[in-house]
């Protein structure tokens, strides 16, 4: 995919944001409650995430009262 | 279940925003805090398309102020755990977010298009991934130079190899002025520099936040 290919207008700011960047920024930042149930594909590159793209295992969902050990995050 | 989109010191109108899956979205008062949140009978095949809708919706709160978002999918059981955790935390939270009131964060992101593979041994590729990096390098230490007293705050991390991330804290009028700032940038022609934001100043928020 090249670079225009990847650029999305999104709402807001001066400049269209590539749908990677966007992805990026709601899966790999943000707080994380210690408890809860994080669903991620760890090192799955966002490349090959397409918009329909299953992220998780159905089975993690459905198992959603076995927690997870989420990493202890401050920030990203 | 509960989905948090994020936490603000403002009240947003949620009756005007539409949720992951066309979810309300709920606010949750703790103090001087307000969390964001919609609620779900079950949150199965997280996708792609609705890590776009959580976007919107941290993007439309953020347009009125800072916050503090969580990260996507992080689902909860109970509203009490959301309660308990805010009601632990709403030091931390409520300090960062008035310090960061006015501010928001910019993303640089600096990658190298030169190739190190055709090196004939690994001392040469090793050689050569250490120039790469010192040249990533002096294009971060060119842009801070560039954007002088506009940043406020500036972090740098190396994301990979070939690629160097800083992000620099900015007052929220001066976004464009920053953008402005870095177009006229030189960076040499195996460099690329690509320009973010604004986004809400995660990188900055330093509690260690826990149970």
């Amino acid at each position: 995919m090249d670079d225009d290919a990847k650029i999305v207008s999104i709402g807001g700011g001066d400049e269209d944001i590539s749908l990677l960047d966007i992805l990026d920024h709601v899966f790999n930042t943000g707080v994380v409650i210690q408890g809860s149930l994080v669903i991620s594909l760890a090192g799955v590159d966002l490349l090959y995430v397409g918009l329909n793209a299953v992220l998780a295992a159905v089975e993690t969902a459905l198992k959603h009262t076995e927690r997870a050990q989420p990493r202890r995050l401050a920030s990203d | 279940m509960l989905l948090p989109y994020c936490v603000a010191l403002h009240s947003s109108e949620s009756k005007n925003l539409t949720g992951v899956r066309e979810a309300e979205v709920k606010q949750l008062a703790i103090g001087a805090l307000h969390c964001y949140y919609s609620r779900y009978e079950s949150f199965l095949n997280p996708s792609a398309q609705d890590g776009l809708q959580f976007h919107e919706v941290v993007s439309k709160i953020f347009a009125q102020g800072t916050l503090i978002q969580f990260r996507f999918p992080m689902l909860l059981d109970e509203e009490s755990e959301l309660r308990e955790h805010l009601a632990a935390h709403a030091r931390e939270y409520e300090s960062f977010l008035r310090t960061t009131r006015e501010l928001v964060q910019m993303d640089l992101q600096f990658t190298s298009s030169a190739k190190e593979s055709n090196a004939a041994s690994g001392a040469e590729y090793l050689r050569a991934r250490s120039l790469q990096q010192k040249e990533l390098e002096r294009a971060a230490a060119a842009a801070r130079s560039a954007v002088g007293q506009l940043a406020t705050d500036w972090r740098e991390a190396v994301a990979q190899t070939g690629k160097f991330s800083c992000y620099s804290l900015v007052k929220r009028d001066d976004a464009t002025k920053f953008r402005e700032q870095l177009r006229a940038l030189k960076v040499g022609p195996q460099i690329k520099l690509s320009i973010t934001g604004p986004w809400p100043p995660m990188q900055f928020f330093e509690a260690k936040l826990s149970a």
